[in-house]
């Protein structure tokens, strides 16, 4: 399958007083046109600085080391100009942030926040930003007059996560980035954006990456998934076939911690330990310490994510037995 | 001796509480005509959305936020009566987890400190104790060796590791009832079971009583067990049941859309189409209360003229399972 954004071989690292920590290490993945991937992991994953390393909207203490490729549409983003980047960011790729609390200028209205983003990566006149406000504000089903004209403060947190979401949209992108859309939302909001982003994704055919700690969303919205783990993927695939064959014990285990509605309580069990310190990452296997599973080789050797079956791949040296539960 | 025994079975009791703040020079209320109880060793869940009230009637039973009719009753004592005094004692006897741990702890002092704080200033051990006492407390939250998270400063412990932490300061006091507002709202997925297990497991051994306050039905579920739940909307209880029986049968239309709401960890499942039966508005687009219609009338699908007219009452349909709602009628019920 052709991909529309491939990112090869990317390592990360970040230079922080504590010294050097590797957030993102030798990550290879590939998105599809028109589809939409999920990103799981927990906080301190990579998962956030992966996407951010697409926009290249990284710190400054942040290095990506010279054999790293990120490819859109056969260009490598990592070897773009300042003024090639301003271009791409917004126009081909745009990205919904996490927390919309924080997202929009809260000393700016709504219309001030339309034209400049459009002006700026775009061109144009403001009216012209004006007239795709309304109709992206219509788009994700807010009142477009009274929206444009309100600050963000007026708004409740739902309103600003809709009014980000038409934001990505302004300037009609190849791809988008969700980065923990509904973080800090409640349930039915959560439940009302991600209607809405699935008729977006719909009618607009528009391929996204998701970016979430809750496996739930990724399974009603994505259709491949990519796990991660203390900065590298460990498991990637069709969302279905990971859901139902997954291997790898670390997406086994979120799996059952996930608590849900159905199924009996007893039946959930939660992941033993704590996410690694990136700064001493373990030796061998990243999971070993946790994993009720490891073996004396997960201790030594670092396990390759290899393809388990067609676009099915797993890091895990036992990963083509299957585990006793 | 036997009688008061029995009396002190229930150890905070919520009633008729309505709790009023000023917000843009408007008077509103938070939390209307609101009554529970919690019995020891009870877990007790209350679940809502942002606004619903649910944090600040939390905070109303450690005494912080004070209600504008209603008491709360510690035992037998009402604690907003002018006659009370918070004694040690009774601070001891309710503890509070709050949301953000990183927010709950000075981030200047060591995990050490913080904890030998309380234990020495309580006298709850001698201070040639108080390292062997804290290295417990740790134990007990499994930060293990202990020796090594006593060092830390609050940001060098993940967010899941420092939940754990206010987890083992919130039992020093030895309470009775612990509220857990919103514990594992900021934590990792992965995670947030085996925080809330670890919550259950000090149920099971000490006995403590749990107020959970939460907008996470399904980690309700799995921490509430077998026992109440209570659903707030826009300050008042609108349902009241066993977890199991108001996840299956659930009957005011909140509740309902809240559940289809809920998404299922399994991606066949999740992608079918499910109709969320509720109007999509905002809270900020929503009109004011009145005393003489429903709560939940701007966003319900089946308001009929009953609830324009009049604010239903939490009624018993069958047992232990209660509802605020004109549509829910009793003989509907049985069907």
């Amino acid at each position: 399958m052709e991909k529309i954004l491939e990112i090869k071989n990317l390592t990360l690292n970040y230079y922080t007083s504590a010294g050097k920590m590797k957030a993102v290490e030798k990550v290879s993945i590939g998105f599809e046109p028109a589809k939409i991937t999920a990103i799981i992991g927990e906080s301190g994953s990579g998962k956030s600085t992966l996407v951010k390393a697409i926009l290249q909207i990284l710190p400054p203490n942040a290095e990506i080391t010279p054999e790293s490729e990120i490819l859109f549409k056969d260009k490598n983003l990592l070897q773009l100009d300042k003024e090639a980047l301003r271009r791409f960011r917004w126009r081909e790729v745009s990205m919904v942030f996490q927390n919309a609390q924080s997202g929009l200028n809260p000393t700016l209205t709504i219309r001030d926040q339309f034209v400049d983003t459009y002006l700026a990566h775009y061109g144009g006149s403001p009216k012209d930003a004006i007239g795709k406000a309304e109709k992206l504000l219509n788009l994700v089903k807010l009142p477009a007059t009274t929206v444009l004209s309100a600050y963000p403060h007026q708004l409740s947190g739902g309103m600003k996560q809709r009014v980000i979401i038409a934001l990505a949209l302004l300037l009609d992108p190849e791809f988008v980035i969700l980065d923990e859309p509904t973080t800090a939302l409640d349930m039915l909001t959560q439940a009302f954006i991600f209607d809405l982003l699935e008729d977006i994704h719909k009618q607009m055919q528009i391929p996204m990456i998701l970016i979430t700690h809750d496996i739930s969303l990724a399974a009603k919205i994505a259709h491949a998934i990519g796990v991660m783990y203390a900065g590298k993927i460990i498991e990637a695939g069709e969302i279905e076939e990971v859901f139902t064959r997954s291997i790898h014990p670390y997406t086994r285990g979120l799996i059952k911690a996930m608590p849900s509605l159905k199924g009996d309580i007893s039946s959930y069990s939660p992941i033993a330990g704590d996410p690694p310190d990136l700064f001493h990452k373990p030796s061998g296997c990243l999971f070993h310490p946790r994993c009720k599973y490891a073996k004396p080789l997960c201790r030594e050797t670092q396990p390759e994510l290899i393809e388990i079956s067609t676009g099915h791949l797993v890091a895990c040296h036992y990963g083509g037995e299957v585990f006793g539960d | 001796m036997e009688e008061k025994f029995l009396v002190t079975e229930i150890i905070v009791r919520v009633n008729n509480v309505t709790i009023e703040f000023c917000r843009e020079g408007k008077r509103f209320k938070a939390v209307e005509d609101v009554s529970f109880s919690i019995k020891q060793g009870e877990i007790l869940t209350l679940i809502g959305e942002s606004g619903s009230g649910k944090s600040t009637i939390g905070k109303a039973i450690i005494g912080i936020n004070k209600p504008s009719s209603g008491e709360v009753y510690y035992k037998e004592e009402n604690i907003f009566s002018p006659s009370f005094h918070w004694t040690i004692e009774k601070r001891a006897l309710v503890q509070i987890i709050l949301q953000d741990p990183y927010a709950s702890f000075n981030p200047l002092r060591t995990i050490f400190q913080q904890l030998a704080d309380p234990l020495l200033h309580h006298k709850q051990c001698k201070a040639s104790d108080v390292k062997r006492e804290v290295a417990k407390l740790l134990e007990m939250v499994t930060l293990t060796p202990p020796e090594y998270f006593m060092e830390k400063y609050p940001f060098q412990l993940s967010g899941g590791q420092l939940q754990r932490v206010s987890i083992a300061r919130s039992t020093i006091l030895k309470p009775k009832l612990i509220i857990a507002d919103e514990p594992v709202s900021a934590v990792d997925a992965s995670l947030k079971l085996s925080i809330l297990e670890l919550m259950k497991k000090l149920n099971q051994s000490s006995n403590v009583s749990f107020l959970y306050i939460t907008h996470d039905l399904a980690t309700a579920r799995y921490f509430t067990g077998n026992g109440r739940i209570l659903v707030m909307y826009r300050g008042r209880i609108v349902e009241e049941g066993l977890v199991e029986k108001i996840v299956k049968n659930p009957l005011h239309p909140y509740l309902k859309a809240l559940i289809s709401a809920i998404p299922v960890p399994d991606p066949k499942e999740a992608k079918k189409k499910r109709e969320i039966n509720i109007k999509d508005t905002e809270e900020k687009e929503m009109p004011e209360l009145t005393a003489t219609s429903c709560n939940f009338l701007s966003r319900c699908v089946y308001s009929k003229e009953i609830c324009t007219t009049m604010l239903p009452q939490l009624v018993e349909v069958e047992p232990v399972h209660r509802v605020a709602c004109h549509l829910v009628k009793k003989e509907e019920r049985i069907e």
